[in-house]
């Protein structure tokens, strides 16, 4: 069964934080309220989609408190990096991002480079998922698969179903 | 080069061989679930890849890059190749067939990783020797 280690969830997790000014999900923590906004005034929707928003929401706070309690904190500053700015986003910014995700990290998709030549995943492959929603949207998520392992990680999301304004 | 979808999954696929070698580039179920059967493309590269050819194809329009499907699954409709392509083959000359596509990806093992990664002077290169 393919597994995602826990050292790489730990990695995803921080990195939007981390990489402040770079990634997208910079901007996205100055978002908290939204989620919850759009339970009230969005749309109708079904209880998943609610608690997804609400979900988004949390994530978008603790990104923000976590960026303001860096410096104070002792762990990882926010504002230092120990790896390369990353030009992906790797955060959904949906529902249907989350689902293209959640499946994505199940081991959906399929290889589009059995060896890579990147020197941190030297001989691993890259693999692709994608979901085109009805109306014509599109969601995608890359990562990396260890084929001694069956280890999944380095998830990014080369399309997001949502797009920001 | 342009070829037109005919199958997209492996148990279109007679030879038991074929089926095991592809089954490790479609999804879990054995199928490329992006294709549509009668889909015309403009191929992008060929290559070699386990012992099998592989055609390149922009399938995803808002994509930068195309994406590998083995060749067992088109039909070649125009079998031409664009006069700026150029072949590569393993070692000296001697192995068997790389890959055949325009000379900064066929000299270059490592362009379509730089691609998919978004790099920006192969994702420049691309889209202007990408084939329409």
């Amino acid at each position: 069964m393919l597994t995602m280690t826990r050292p790489n969830t730990v990695r995803e997790t921080l990195r939007p934080v981390t990489s402040l000014g770079l990634a997208t999900g910079t901007f996205d923590m100055f978002r908290v309220g939204s989620g919850f906004g759009h339970i009230f005034y969005g749309p109708g929707d079904n209880g998943y989609g609610i608690a997804a928003f609400a979900a988004m929401d949390i994530a978008r706070a603790s990104g923000l408190f976590a960026t303001m309690a860096g410096p104070f904190a002792g762990r990882a500053s926010g504002f230092r990096r120990s790896y390369p700015p990353d030009a992906f986003s790797r955060q959904p910014r949906g529902l249907m991002d989350q689902m293209t995700l959640d499946a994505a990290k199940k081991g959906a998709g399929r290889t589009i480079i059995r060896n890579l030549g990147d020197p941190r995943y030297k001989g691993m492959e890259k693999c692709s998922y994608s979901v085109r929603s009805t109306n014509g949207v599109l969601s995608e998520v890359h990562y990396v698969r260890d084929s001694a392992t069956g280890n999944l990680f380095d998830f990014k999301f080369k399309h997001h179903a949502e797009r920001y304004r | 080069m342009i070829v037109r979808c005919i199958g997209k999954d492996i148990s279109f696929l007679s030879s038991e061989a074929a089926r095991t070698r592809i089954l490790s580039w479609t999804d879990s179920a054995g199928c490329y679930s992006d294709l549509n059967i009668g889909q015309v493309f403009s191929v992008q590269a060929v290559e070699n890849l386990d012992d099998g050819l592989f055609f390149y194809l922009h399938t995803l329009e808002e994509s930068e890059h195309p994406y590998p499907y083995a060749a067992e699954f088109f039909q070649l409709l125009d079998t031409s190749f664009p006069r700026s392509w150029e072949t590569s083959v393993d070692g000296d000359g001697q192995g068997g067939l790389k890959r055949i596509t325009f000379s900064e990806w066929a000299k270059d093992d490592v362009f379509y990783e730089k691609l998919v990664d978004g790099e920006q002077q192969s994702v420049e290169t691309y889209i202007k020797k990408r084939a329409r």
